[in-house]
């Protein structure tokens, strides 16, 4: 029919559309940047973009109350913009293409890429303005943890601090362990391998009790390379954390994804996983309805499991099975950067450390305005309630519940009894982890592109229902690095230990 | 010369402004986008001052045979599509001029059409409900009828034929439309001599129909071609399910452009991707306008496109 692929013209049209629109704007911005260079700069309002759920009825409220703090502070005034978590990648890149001038934004490795905005010139190098304008940030982590965004040399976001570990774990439901009777072996467990048992035990009793429960867990996950010791860098290739000399590998042709992508086949052939793979929408709405049981690979952290009764209403039990590793994609998992085109970088970067020194502020960003939204329980042990005798903080109208999206967690108030010392110990757990091998080091993809994008496709399509345990992992596993190699994985490689090994020879001197 | 038609019907010629501004703001100077598709494409630093790199953004394209199945399922399944849509569209569009006079002609007609105005999302959960293992319509009934059900998601060799079904009952509706208002418009007086003639209402179809609406089914199929190698992404991704096991028959160019560049979100592959389709489109469409050209000299009818 005739009427095929009308959307995909309409792609064409936008990407195009925006190119020229964009060309067309920077002609225009020019003329607006020397106009509003003209008028004086005293209080410039800093807009601030970020993900949330855009319900948030009371960010007026919120948004006013921070900028009365930041006219104090810095002069200026504060203008917060939310984007679904759903269509944020997508807004914020057109927002940057477009050229529009907003001051700050969230980026990260795994949404808003970081090093696609730095590639697209949409991020400002941050080191000398955050050295000079903003002490404490700057001083608050190690030189080490910002090497982690340090590329091509620079540094274009700053590093939020909270937990820069992934110690992986499963989740069960604290009802279901109690009742299965596997609390204690659940707690107990230190491999991928001893959860086989458990989810037996588990199966037996969502059998028994005929309706209600309907999985026993809804997604495996064999790619948190983490939990088997492996740090990824990109496309699946890997480098053991304890391989001080940063050889390369392909994770899916090491022993231990052989071994998890079999225990997985096991479990979906017992009957622990759906037949047929659930989209990660679908796997979130059964484990909010209730229909699952255990969550296979969540970050075990402290106050973890309040953070997910928060979202999901289910209080759970998680164990950590993966030693911690701190890892570059780890310690950048959320950083704030400066729009290249900020008109008031200085202004931004002086907000970037009120944000993350100044407890009120930031808790004001993070929980709203005090007797409004949260009041105090327990003052001398930083912990909150929701205001007025409210039952959630979602009914106060102010619950972005991301404070890690924001800056640094340490300064934020306990929002639950459990939660209560969770940040010293995060702390503790970042201090004491095993540095990655890797820890600092960037790849740059750029020259490799085409076998990235052909291996990104063939990953998919093999990976995916290896991780479900709906394929046989004896001929698969095989079939997938085959057609790796044929998408050119083995460049990719090359090019990948090449930086490597240049990376570790400049470090070592 | 002919400008003395401009002066007489000034007034249209400005009513056809707003839209022709439209067409050359949004059709013509974007064209400089495909410029794109050839350079390491900054969108702050632009269009002409972005570093070329010749063909390098199409060689995901060709390189790999994920890449080669993708094109081949492309075509195949359009040819499929296009074939079927045309033979199908013109049955229901000749169902129902034979029951024109009817009075429940309109909701017909309606009820055909309402499909397409579904969101591939909400038919791929009618699909689902229909096709899952264990709660699925279909399977639930092979059970009763004693079958051993089927594992659709996890079954290739079917989903040529569910799509097409699909793209059938979401597709059909507005373009039979087109054929019947082509039927409308043939003067009545040569079906009722045809009639006298003793003609049966195939030879009907065969004689009379066909033959008039021949010019309108050559500019859809002209225009279809133009979209050969773009496959329609709510269908293939959402119906679909996005299931790996599928791909050797369900992965198309748009899907498989999609899962490439998910990763490295280059634009100036993403652009790549578009013109190579448009461009196969385009001379396809140059040649088999061509062709039709050469049959119609022969003909002595104007069947073209341009």
């Amino acid at each position: 029919m005739a009427r095929l692929g009308r959307r995909s013209l309409l792609r064409t049209a936008t990407q195009v559309g925006v190119g020229v629109l964009a060309g067309v704007q920077s002609l225009g911005t020019h003329a607006i940047a020397q106009a509003s260079s003209r008028t004086p700069a005293s209080s410039p309002v800093l807009t601030y973009i970020y993900a949330g759920s855009s319900d948030q009825k009371a960010l007026p409220d919120v948004e006013k109350a921070l900028s009365g703090l930041a006219m104090e502070r810095i002069s200026a005034s504060v203008k917060l913009v939310t984007f679904d978590w759903g269509t944020f990648d997508q807004k914020i890149s057109l927002a940057n293409a477009a050229g529009e001038k907003h001051d700050l934004y969230y980026t990260a490795p795994w949404i808003n890429n970081y090093y696609t905005n730095i590639r697209q010139e949409y991020l400002l190098k941050l080191e000398k303005l955050l050295a000079d304008l903003a002490p404490i940030l700057w001083g608050s982590m190690t030189p080490d943890t910002w090497d982690a965004a340090r590329v091509g040399g620079s540094i274009y976001g700053a590093i939020n601090q909270q937990i820069f570990v992934k110690p992986f774990g499963p989740y069960i439901r604290a009802d279901v362990a109690k009742d299965a009777g596997v609390e204690d072996a659940f707690r107990a467990l230190t491999s991928y391998d001893d959860i086989g048992p458990i989810m037996a035990e588990v199966k037996k009793y969502i059998d028994s009790k005929q309706g209600g429960f309907q999985y026993v867990t809804v997604a495996a996950n064999i790619n948190a390379t983490e939990t088997f010791g492996y740090d990824v860098v990109d496309s699946g290739l890997v480098v053991k954390s304890t391989d001080m000399a940063g050889k390369v590998g392909l994770y899916s042709d090491t022993l231990e994804y052989s071994r998890a992508a079999l225990t997985i086949r096991q479990w979906n052939e017992l009957g622990y996983t759906p037949s047929e793979p659930k989209t990660s929408s679908e796997q979130q709405d059964a484990w909010k309805a209730g229909l699952s049981t255990m969550m296979m690979s969540g970050v075990v952290k402290p106050g973890g499991d309040a953070e997910i009764k928060g979202r999901w209403g289910h209080e759970v039990i998680s164990v950590a099975i993966a030693e911690p590793l701190l890892t570059t994609a780890g310690s950048t998992a959320t950083m704030t950067g400066v729009n290249s085109l900020s008109a008031n970088p200085e202004a931004a970067v002086k907000f970037l450390e009120l944000l993350n020194s100044d407890v009120r502020f930031y808790n004001t960003l993070c929980k709203g305005i005090e007797g409004v939204h949260w009041e105090w329980d327990d003052k001398a042990s930083l912990l909150i309630r929701p205001a007025g005798g409210k039952a959630s903080y979602a009914d106060t109208g102010y619950n972005p519940n991301t404070d890690w999206q924001f800056g640094n967690v340490f300064n934020s108030y306990y929002t639950a009894r459990s939660q209560v010392g969770a940040w010293p110990a995060t702390a503790d757990l970042n201090r004491n982890a095993r540095p990655s091998p890797l820890l600092g080091f960037t790849f740059d993809g750029k020259s490799v592109d085409t076998e990235r994008a052909a291996c990104a496709a063939v990953a998919k399509e093999f990976g995916e229902p290896l991780t479900f345990g709906i394929v046989d992992p004896m001929t698969q596993i095989p079939a997938l690095n085959k057609a790796l190699q044929a998408a050119g994985i083995d460049r990719i490689r090359a090019e990948m230990q090449k930086q490597i090994d240049a990376w570790m020879a400049a470090k070592k001197r | 010369m002919k400008f003395h038609l401009i002066g007489r019907n000034l007034v249209w010629f400005t009513m056809t402004l707003p839209a022709l501004i439209w067409i050359i703001v949004f059709k013509y100077l974007t064209l400089a986008g495909v410029w794109i598709a050839f350079i390491d494409y900054k969108v702050r630093t632009g269009l002409f001052a972005s570093q070329f790199v010749g063909l390098k953004n199409f060689e995901f394209l060709f390189s790999t045979d994920t890449a080669i199945r993708a094109t081949r399922n492309t075509i195949l399944l359009n040819a499929l599509f296009i074939s079927a849509g045309l033979v199908v569209s013109l049955s229901v569009a000749w169902l129902l001029f034979e029951i024109y006079a009817s009075r429940f002609t309109r909701y017909y007609q309606t009820l055909i059409l309402l499909p397409r105005f579904i969101s591939w999302v909400v038919v791929s959960y009618f699909v689902y409900a229909l096709l899952a293992a264990d709660t699925g319509v279909v399977n639930s009934v092979l059970k009763h009828l004693g079958i051993a059900p089927i594992s659709w998601y996890r079954t290739t060799q079917p989903w040529p034929f569910i799509l097409l079904a699909v793209s059938l009952w979401h597709g059909v509706g507005l373009s039979s439309l087109i054929y019947l208002s082509g039927m409308i418009a043939i003067d009545m007086q040569l079906y009722e001599a045809a009639r006298i003639d003793g003609a049966s209402r195939w030879q009907q179809f065969r004689y009379i129909t066909f033959p008039t609406l021949l010019p309108l089914v050559i500019i859809n199929m002209l225009l279809a071609l133009a979209y050969v190698l773009n496959a329609d992404f709510g269908l293939f991704f959402q119906v679909t399910r996005d299931q790996q096991l599928l791909y050797p028959v369900t992965d198309v160019l748009d899907t498989y452009i999609y899962r490439s560049l998910i990763v490295t979100k280059t634009i100036s592959m993403a652009g790549a991707a578009q013109f190579y389709q448009s461009f196969v489109g385009f001379i396809l469409v140059i040649v088999a306008n061509a062709v039709v050209r050469r049959i119609e000299r022969s003909r002595n009818e104007s069947l073209a496109l341009f």
